[in-house]
């Protein structure tokens, strides 16, 4: 058994379960994949060439025109620079969404796991509840609610996809809790919060980040599709699924003005998977 | 076990109460006018307020919630504002069609991942193709998915469908496969598969490789174990050994994994289903949600939801059945 | 664990990408190809592809949308019609044969068809008229005002109808003649099918008109089936089965175009593929007349457009010549009058914004920095969207954050009562009145009590006059009070759109089967040529 818990993802994809240690390249590489999205998202607004927004060239140009690398739109404006701000926006979307799922999830797992008894019983059967419900119609229900917006769809998206990681997180830290270093430390008197912040966090934080990872691309999947049904960012702010959305309609004339932005979801979602799979497995060899 | 049962049953039941108000505040929340979709077009104020009324929309909330509640315990959903039917009637009219997709697709996902875990896991030549397509796939949106399949297999090659069932109504069952058979139409069974065919793939892809992946981590532990290779060892033949002892202790796994990717295919269903202009209650909601119809947004949240909870429960209990421990 | 190919993440991680290349080159590769055309059916089954549901159940006295027209033009009759084939606003007759108007407009007497029966065999008489008009006035759907104001209907014999109204009003043909308008129904089958609700259960998959074709099957959202009625009295078209199937995207359709699949779309594909079409050599397009428009609409109620002049500004910054040839394409023209084209008599009502930026610009200069403004479309409107996201970029140009957001249709009808809740305008891709008199747009679009006046942006000056010349038809009055509308800036009347229609090569009939009320077919006119 590996140190840390595998944890039940969602739309898992992975190269497999194991693939092992001993090809620690591949993995950095894949590794060095996921911070170079990240680093492109950041800087996307120095590497965008024109302004997303406005029309700076001939309409309908395809991809390889000078100028365009990927070519413009059917409003002239410059696709690569609107795919990099739309990269930037879905990127960080799911990243938020992951972000709140786990402040809040793992702080329910954390203090349902260190605290244990009826606290334990009562932020479970809370977490349950969550869980039981069909999570992806919920977001849905709740986005066609609160309106189309990018916000709105954050909203909708994180009420449904924290009750995992406060799950996963608290079996962890569960797991943890029993350890004999962290059993000798209480014995020795040693208080809950330091007990927590010295001797669990720690632990914990690895299956965290690595559950995290895995999860991106399935947010930047799920984000795309919300926008789909109509629901997500407002024009003429790139985002990608929007973009795809807004623009579905040319297929058949310019397919590669939904193309571009639907390819990069793939990718987008393809390096988030390899990627936390990749620095799972690292992981797991340093352990 | 029975306590065990009753339990899980009473908090499914639980769950749909919480899932019924949940939706109903989503619809106090919601910005559009569901007065003004009912009555359309170029419709006068005073035309709207006339429907509002008729709608019961004028009541405060927590009335029309318990009227909801009490209406729906009695069968009854209320009347959808698009097709002025009652929303039961229509999810009626539209659910086998759901379930005949949801259905195949599952077995779809199935045969896929079992390709998907064997191949992986036993090394067979020239499948990493297979494994790379799918895994490709599954990371596409659906929708991109739906469209672009219908682009080359409708649109270049002509030879699937672009839309629909190939019928428009079914009897007995409302499943076409079941329904042509029965009949002994074979024209019809083949139809009814080139239909299906496309979305079914649209919707396999995601859970197949979340499932595959499971099934493939188990072979290959299981594959490793001292057991399976004491099997080998007693010249038990390749896929015997497979079989009796691999595939067998890596489904329970499997299971667990396949009743949550079954609540994902719901929503999948939905923009599958969309892109197919397939008449089910999917498309039903994709086509509610542009107009406000509530009642219908709500009903099929409740149906579907309501699957959810009561497959995953049917999913415990078999998991209890078959391991009395994880009843505690 | 020895035994696991070590080289396997990368390759697979090689494949993944090929796989991903090849995909989605595999989508694109049909792009500009034309499809192979079809050979005429002959099985008499012609296919009308819709885009979208009709939204609502196909009643006539409830159904008020847009493309599910096309079941009620050819399955129910008016007494009148808008005359085929001519971009006149002109009456025709259709179950009445002539009529004639009192000089009040207060008494009209119809003369009508004999020899027509419903579809379950009832005769059609003058007797038929007061039920009809009597449900729609009972199921209180949206275009029941067009049946609101009559006193009294008498039938001196059974070919002739007096109906007269509580007060004088001018546009009463049109209320007939409108796609919308009351349609003759079965007094036989209503008094059979009634049951507690006005027939209403019943109408959603039947019908009980007098129509060339008959409803013999409604899946909502679905597919419509409409069937040959064989005693209709009038011309008939070799298609004895009309399928009505929905598709949900506009790309399935159109490959089903192309495959020959659907024989004809009408009004429902993109702009954006008008250069496809119009060069495909397989199919005939034709841009047909209608009383439509692109319109803008801005909120005088949010503080960006709450004075005359920001509104004047930004209208003249509107470039319609850029928004048609760019957005619209060939099936629209640049609007210059008022009302929709061909309503006012001689074109009298000029639309007086003229264009100029930098009226704008220089007011953007004055606006604080960061100001934020919101212009709005309905989603699944790409023409709307497009038009949007250019008056975007021009206000991003002049310093203001504008953004352009989608709205579901029933969001934007809820505006009307919170003003304050909708975007600072509205840009609506293709909107029209329910007939050809200029009440009908004037009332509609201006008066906060008339349906589609979306920021509730009044003035009583203006409804007073409307209804005054809805009375008499006094043109003058009519662009009087439009011409004091448009000074106020709340609306401006973007462009003329016409009903695009796609249909393969061997359909006939089609220009001779459209009257400019509805953007759709009367399928018993078509025929098979070629």
């Amino acid at each position: 058994m590996t140190a840390i818990s595998v944890p039940r993802r969602r739309f898992a994809l992975s190269l497999g379960e194991r693939f092992r240690p001993a090809h620690r390249i591949v993995n950095w590489t894949l590794v060095g994949l996921l911070v170079l999205t990240t680093l492109v998202a950041v800087f996307a607004s120095l590497l965008a060439p024109d302004n997303p927004i406005q029309p700076v060239g001939d309409l309908n140009l395809p991809p390889f025109s000078p100028g365009h690398l990927l070519g413009t739109d059917n409003l002239g404006r410059d696709l690569l620079s609107r795919t990099l701000i739309g990269l930037r926006a879905s990127w960080f979307s799911a990243l938020a969404v992951v972000v709140i799922g786990l402040l809040f999830g793992g702080l329910l797992g954390v203090v349902a796991g260190a605290f244990g008894g009826w606290i334990d019983g009562l932020l479970m059967r809370f977490t349950d509840l969550f869980l039981a419900l069909p999570g992806a119609l919920v977001a849905i229900a709740v986005n066609a609610a609160l309106g189309p917006g990018l916000i709105h769809t954050l909203i909708g998206v994180s009420l449904v996809w924290w009750p995992y990681y406060a799950r996963i997180i608290r079996a962890e830290v569960r797991g943890l809790a029993s350890r004999p270093h962290v059993e000798a430390a209480r014995l020795a008197g040693v208080g809950r919060l330091r007990l927590i912040f010295k001797h669990i966090l720690p632990g914990v934080v690895p299956t965290a980040i690595v559950t995290a990872s895995l999860d991106i691309g399935n947010v930047v999947v799920l984000l795309a599709g919300l926008s789909f049904l109509g629901l997500g960012q407002s024009a003429p702010a790139p985002e990608l699924g929007a973009d795809v959305q807004h623009s579905l309609y040319l297929l058949l004339e310019q397919w590669w003005i939904p193309i571009i932005p639907g390819l990069t979801v793939m990718v987008l979602s393809l390096i988030a998977n390899l990627g936390g799979d990749a620095l799972r497995n690292l992981l797991a060899g340093e352990k | 076990m029975i306590r065990f049962v009753l339990k899980r049953t009473g908090a499914a039941a639980v769950l749909l109460v919480v899932l019924s108000a949940l939706v109903f505040v989503l619809q106090q929340i919601s910005p559009g006018d569901p007065a003004r979709a009912y009555v359309g077009g170029n419709a006068s104020p005073a035309a709207v307020a006339a429907a509002r009324q008729q709608l019961g929309l004028d009541q405060p909330w927590p009335q029309q919630y318990l009227r909801y509640l009490w209406n729906a315990l009695h069968g009854d959903l209320g009347l959808s504002l698009r097709t002025h039917q009652p929303v039961t009637s229509d999810l009626g009219q539209f659910l086998p069609a759901t379930a005949e997709l949801v259905l195949f697709s599952f077995v779809l996902a199935i045969v896929l991942a079992l390709l998907f875990a064997l191949s992986g896991a036993l090394r067979w030549p020239g499948t990493g193709i297979y494994r790379g397509v799918l895994l490709v796939g599954a990371t596409a949106p659906a929708f991109l998915l739906g469209l672009g399949g219908i682009v080359v297999f409708y649109g270049d090659l002509h030879w699937l469908p672009e839309a629909g069932r190939g019928v428009d109504t079914s009897s007995p069952t409302g499943f076409v496969l079941v329904d042509s058979l029965l009949h002994g139409d074979l024209t019809g069974f083949v139809a009814g598969f080139q239909h299906l065919l496309l979305p079914g793939l649209a919707l396999a892809v995601a859970p197949a490789i979340s499932i595959g992946r499971i099934l493939r981590a188990g072979l290959e532990s299981a594959y490793g174990a001292d057991y399976v290779r004491t099997a080998r060892a007693k010249g038990i033949r390749e896929f015997g050994v497979l079989w009796r002892h691999v595939v067998r202790n890596s489904l329970d796994a499997a299971l667990s994994m396949s009743g949550l990717q079954l609540g994902f295919m719901f929503a999948g269903v939905v923009i599958v289903e969309d892109v197919f202009s397939w008449p089910g209650i999917g498309y039903y909601l994709a086509q509610s949600i542009p107009q406000s119809d509530f009642p219908a947004i709500a009903g099929v949240t409740l149906l579907l939801g309501g699957v959810y909870i009561v497959v995953n429960a049917v999913v415990d209990v078999i998991q209890a059945v078959a391991d009395p421990r994880l009843t505690v | 664990m020895s035994t696991i190919d070590t080289r396997r993440p990368r390759r697979l991680a090689a494949v993944a990408l090929a796989a991903a290349t090849a995909l989605a080159t595999a989508a694109c590769s049909s792009g500009g190809g034309y499809g192979a055309g079809s050979k005429p059916p002959t099985n008499g089954v012609l296919t009308v592809g819709l885009l979208g549901d009709i939204g609502q159940p196909p009643d006539p006295d409830i159904y008020y949308a847009n493309n599910g027209t096309a079941i009620m033009i050819n399955v129910y009759e008016g007494l009148v019609q808008y005359q085929n084939d001519t971009n006149q606003v002109k009456i025709a007759p259709r179950l009445a044969t002539s009529w004639t108007v009192s000089p009040d407009n207060t008494v009209y007497t119809f003369h009508l068809r004999q020899g027509v029966t419903f579809h379950d065999g009832t005769p059609f008489t003058s007797a038929a008229i007061a039920p009809s008009f009597q449900r729609r006035v009972d199921v209180k759907g949206g275009a029941a005002y067009m049946v609101e104001g009559i006193k009294s209907i008498q039938t001196p014999d059974p070919y002739t109808a007096v109906i007269t109204l509580d007060q004088p009003n001018s546009a009463f043909l049109d209320y007939l003649a409108s796609p919308f308008g009351p349609k003759m129904e079965s007094p036989t089958a209503l008094a059979d099918h009634a049951g507690t609700d006005h027939d209403q259960t019943y109408l959603e998959t039947h019908d009980v008109g007098t129509g060339p074709y008959e409803l013999t099957s409604a899946v909502p959202g679905t597919k419509y089936v409409l069937t040959q009625y064989k005693n209709y009295w009038g011309p008939k078209s070799p298609f004895t089965t009309v399928n009505l199937p929905v598709y949900s995207d506009a790309a399935p359709l159109q490959l089903a175009l192309d495959n020959g699949d659907v024989s004809a779309v009408a009004a429902a594909l993109p702009s954006s593929s008008l250069s496809h079409y119009t060069s495909d050599p397989n199919v005939n397009n034709y841009f047909l007349p209608t009383l439509q428009a692109s319109l803008l609409t801005l909120n005088p109620s949010k503080s960006f457009f709450n004075t005359v002049q920001a509104r004047m500004a930004f209208l003249q910054s509107v470039n319609q010549q850029q928004l048609v040839s760019q957005v619209m394409g060939q099936r629209s023209s640049v609007a210059t009058n008022l009302y929709a084209q061909g309503t006012v008599p001689g074109g009298a009502d000029k639309q007086n914004i003229k264009y100029d930026p930098s009226v704008m610009a220089a007011y953007a200069k004055h606006l604080p920095a960061g100001t934020t403004m919101t212009i709005g479309y309905a989603n699944g409107n790409p023409n709307a969207q497009n038009m949007a996201q250019i008056m975007v970029a021009q206000l991003q140009a002049d310093g203001v954050q504008a953004t352009a957001q989608g709205y579901d249709t029933s969001t934007v009808f809820s505006w009307a009562q919170q003003p304050t809740a909708g975007p600072d305008a509205f840009v609506d891709g293709n909107n029209g009145p329910d007939g050809g008199n200029p009440y009908m747009w004037g009332h509609v679009f201006w008066d906060a009590s008339g349906g589609i006046d979306y920021f509730s942006c009044d003035m009583p000056q203006v409804d007073s006059e409307l209804d005054q010349a809805l009375k008499t038809g006094d043109t003058a009055l009519y662009v009087q009070a439009g011409e004091q509308y448009s000074a106020n800036g709340c609306f401006m009347n973007l462009s003329y759109n016409k009903d695009w229609v796609v249909a393969q090569k061997w359909l006939t009939g089609v220009p001779q089967s459209q009257n400019l009320g509805a953007n759709e077919l009367n399928f018993n006119l078509l025929g098979i040529g070629g």
